[in-house]
């Protein structure tokens, strides 16, 4: 389902998910943790050129659940870059679960994560997706294939 | 007879209180490390576990194979050893024509990449986009 917020279109998706209670796990050896109920979306990036030259291209991704956006520290969004000297790079990534499998620990205190703990029942996840290139590219002859999807949750039994 | 001097006495009396006390204090200082680390933040349950990524290994799987020719079977509940996954299936797919004309700036903020002047170029406002549900 496509859906408007802010005129922007948003991709969107609902869940039905069992009866469980969100929680945090510490990797064990580590000093990271992760959510029990993690949301994910996978990301694809196929990057061609004529030419073997620097490549910076960004992907922005902001998030809602159930209406409320989960905010991250002096940035809009998670992010995932791609940077390098190449002609051709295909990169597959899921940088939302990623950015909550991989938290320090001050990171579980952060009010704008509350969202996170509402992971039951009936859970309405929206993404926006954006895609930044390092201003030299815009004049390149390039091609970017992006994929989107899909929109999942993770449950750790 | 043996003679024990009183610093001796002293070290065979109380050596093994002060070990006992040390292996105490460590005993303690774990069980409470553990309590308290029971109570971080917001979240009602902080255990440990072994961190899996079964089911996020899957779907940038699937992923990849709908990225490459279109195609790509999605269940909408994918199932692991120790993990599920609760599933939406849809896709979205686009290509990006360069030269073309950037959008706005992306103000990061504090970020290792904020020397660069990214420039949006695409997002999901594009309505050319593929949506196989």
């Amino acid at each position: 389902m496509i859906s408007e917020r802010f005129g922007v279109k948003t991709i969107e998706a609902t869940f039905a998910l069992p009866d469980i209670t969100q929680g945090v796990y510490r990797v064990p050896g580590t000093g990271t943790y992760y959510f029990k109920v993690t949301p994910g979306l996978s990301v694809c990036l196929e990057i061609k050129r004529l030419e073997k030259n620097r490549t910076d291209v960004l992907v922005l991704i902001k998030m809602w659940i159930n209406g409320i956006e989960v905010k991250f520290m002096k940035r809009p969004g998670i992010t995932y870059w791609i940077g390098g000297i190449y002609s051709y790079d295909k990169q597959c990534f899921d940088v939302v679960w990623m950015s909550f499998n991989q938290l320090a620990k001050g990171n579980l205190e952060w009010e704008t994560y509350k969202p996170l703990m509402d992971l039951r029942g009936s859970v309405n996840v929206t993404y926006l997706v954006e895609l930044y290139v390092d201003k030299p590219l815009l004049d390149k002859n390039m091609t970017i294939n992006i994929a989107i999807g899909p929109p999942y949750i993770q449950i750790h039994r | 007879m043996v003679r024990v001097s009183k610093p001796k006495l002293f070290f065979y009396a109380f050596l093994p209180v002060v070990a006992a006390l040390l292996i105490a204090i460590v005993i303690f200082g774990s069980l409470a490390h553990n309590v308290f680390l029971n109570r971080v933040g917001i979240y009602p349950y902080l255990g440990e576990r072994d961190l899996d990524s079964d089911i996020a290994d899957k779907m940038i799987e699937l992923a990849r194979e709908y990225s490459v020719d279109g195609n790509a079977t999605c269940s909408p509940v994918i199932s692991a050893d120790s993990s599920v996954g609760y599933i939406d299936c849809k896709f979205f797919r686009e290509t990006i024509v360069f030269p073309k004309s950037g959008g706005e700036k992306l103000e990061l903020g504090f970020y290792a990449g904020e020397l660069r002047d990214f420039r949006k170029v695409w997002s999901k406002n594009h309505r050319s986009y593929l949506c196989i549900a």
